[in-house]
């Protein structure tokens, strides 16, 4: 998964691209969300840190959609045009629970390693 | 605002992805773009500046293509020539069929309710056609070794009665000359009046053999069937239908030997036969009860008088051929014997089934011809050129996946609809025939 990164200091771009999936898993567990609505929430939240352009979101986006973890669908509100909302699936929930305890194992197993956490 | 469409139709052009999936992807992606250049532009940015900070998104690399290409199916976009046979995908096209038709119904609701409509009076009257194909036509006639038992009528063909019923004379002398056959039995209808038991009634019944059911091999229900004792005159015992017994005696066992006035004579109850037991005959007659045909001289020695229906079963190993060689024989010999009634009266040999279904048969081409496939093809005819019309421009617009060329029926007329409600209104009249022909 290819990403740009616009703040300092920058993450690595392969430890980012494990991360993609359980981010915007993570940010459709709420309620449905639009593409741009998830790129600017994951710009948002990560402080600049990490920001997706449309040519690496939205492949991500259908590629999650095509395993069947989200499902997008075409809403229209009124006073708005159409807009592809995307939301979790059931089989979506069950993968971001299982890379969320995946995730927060590799991320305690790094520290005792590195020593991250006691610096 | 910059057209950003253009710059992805571009990217995604040699992706040869399908024009629905396409278009989808161009809105979706336009409008994030579109959303970037506005807050560039709320940032201070200038309009060059931000349509050029948004076009690199996708203009910096081939990234957008190399991720959809690994995503996408690419579907075929070779024209196919009016007449020329595109691929076929089996499964793909039933989806896209089931799709199709789902949506075209849903969009045409007096169509569909029409086409539901059709297509129920349709299944019901083949349904209900069916199952008298299948009582009548399919399933074996419920007697013993039917394949043996044949009609024995005389043959008056040169004075139009190919299968005439044999006078009671000829009946007697058939049955002693034979050889052919194990047995032969005749049946005379005849109406009774049944009084002494609640509400008097006119039954219909037959007089028949003593030994037409041993023939038959139908055994009673409960009591016995005739003994040749019974075939006397004056001995006056009757067997009940199962439905006459259940209708008037309320299935009371102790009906057998119990006394029935039928036609002001008493009759002793002696058996009831089981349930579907109805005799072959020149009419298909519901008996309500049987009695001995027990002839009387007089009546024995009729030749002039036809009124008998012959039944009789073939020896194991004699064929029809033989039997009806045989019958011809023993007609020629009384012809000689009684030209004053028998010249040029032959016989002739049916088998049962024959005789049974012999109406019915003629038509099950016609069943098949008219109600099976007609209206269903009408109806999807009927579907396809309504659907056609509607949806085509449409389909071309967006570049439906795998659009088929296929040869399009015109769009549905008046008279599609009137040939429709015609077919109907023929299953209708057809299948009502079929149950009125089997109910008599």
């Amino acid at each position: 998964m290819a990403m740009q990164y616009m703040a300092s200091p920058v993450p690595d771009r392969e430890l980012k691209k494990g991360s993609a999936e359980l981010m915007i898993l993570s940010l459709l567990e709420d309620r449905a969300r639009h593409g741009y609505e998830i790129g600017q929430l994951i710009e948002l939240r990560s402080r600049g840190a990490i920001r997706f352009n449309v040519a690496s979101l939205y492949p991500l986006l259908y590629r999650l959609e095509k395993r069947n973890w989200i499902r997008g669908r075409w809403i229209e509100k009124a006073g708005q045009r159409r807009r592809r909302y995307y939301r979790l699936t059931a089989s979506g929930k069950n993968v971001l629970s299982k890379q969320r305890a995946g995730w927060r194992e590799f991320v305690e197993a790094i520290n005792l390693i590195t020593g991250i956490q006691h610096a | 605002m910059p057209d950003f469409k253009v710059e992805i139709r571009a990217r995604l052009a040699e992706l040869r992805l399908s024009p629905v999936r396409e278009a989808e992807i161009v809105e979706e992606l336009s409008q994030h773009l579109e959303e970037e250049y506005e807050r560039a532009l709320t940032s201070g940015s200038s309009e060059d500046e931000a349509r050029q900070r948004v076009l690199e998104q996708i203009a910096a690399s081939d990234l957008l293509h190399r991720e959809l290409k690994q995503l996408e199916r690419r579907v075929s976009q070779e024209p196919v020539a009016p007449g020329a046979e595109s691929k076929t995908n089996l499964f793909g096209d039933l989806t896209q069929d089931i799709r199709y038709a789902l949506r075209v119904l849903a969009k045409n609701p007096a169509f569909t309710f029409i086409a539901v409509i059709a297509l129920a009076l349709g299944i019901g009257a083949n349904s209900a056609i069916f199952s008298v194909v299948d009582a009548v036509l399919l399933r074996p006639l419920p007697f013993k070794h039917p394949e043996q038992l044949a009609m024995v009528w005389e043959n008056a063909a040169h004075m139009g009665f190919p299968r005439n019923t044999p006078s009671p004379a000829n009946f007697l002398d058939w049955r002693k000359q034979t050889q052919s056959f194990t047995g032969m039995a005749a049946m005379a209808e005849r109406s009774f009046n049944l009084t002494g038991v609640g509400e008097p009634e006119r039954l219909e019944g037959r007089r028949v053999s003593a030994n037409l059911f041993e023939l038959l091999g139908v055994p009673a229900l409960l009591g016995r069937t005739f003994g040749p004792d019974d075939d006397r005159p004056g001995t006056h015992v009757v067997l009940l239908s199962y439905s006459l017994w259940q209708r008037r005696f309320g299935s009371d066992p102790a009906v057998i030997g119990r006394a029935l006035t039928l036609n002001g004579e008493s009759y002793t109850v002696v058996g009831v036969m089981p349930q579907l037991t109805q005799l072959p005959g020149y009419e298909n007659v519901n008996d309500q009860l049987w009695v001995p045909i027990a002839f009387a001289s007089e009546e024995a020695a009729q030749r002039g008088n036809h009124f008998l229906e012959v039944i009789a079963r073939r020896k194991p190993g004699v064929t029809l051929k033989q039997a009806q060689a045989e019958m011809e024989t023993i007609s020629a010999r009384l012809a000689q014997q009684y030209p004053d009634y028998n010249t040029r009266i032959g016989a002739v040999v049916v088998p049962l089934h024959e005789q049974v279904v012999g109406d019915i048969k003629p038509s099950a081409p016609c069943f098949a011809r008219r109600s099976w496939f007609c209206p269903p093809h009408r109806v999807r005819k009927c579907c396809q050129s309504a659907a056609r019309t509607r949806c085509c421009s449409a389909k071309r617009d967006f570049g439906a996946p795998g659009t088929r060329r296929q040869s399009v029926p015109p769009r549905p007329t008046v008279s599609d609809g009137k040939r429709i409600t015609r077919d109907v209104w023929r299953w209708i009249r057809f299948a009502a025939g079929i149950l009125r022909a089997a109910r008599t």
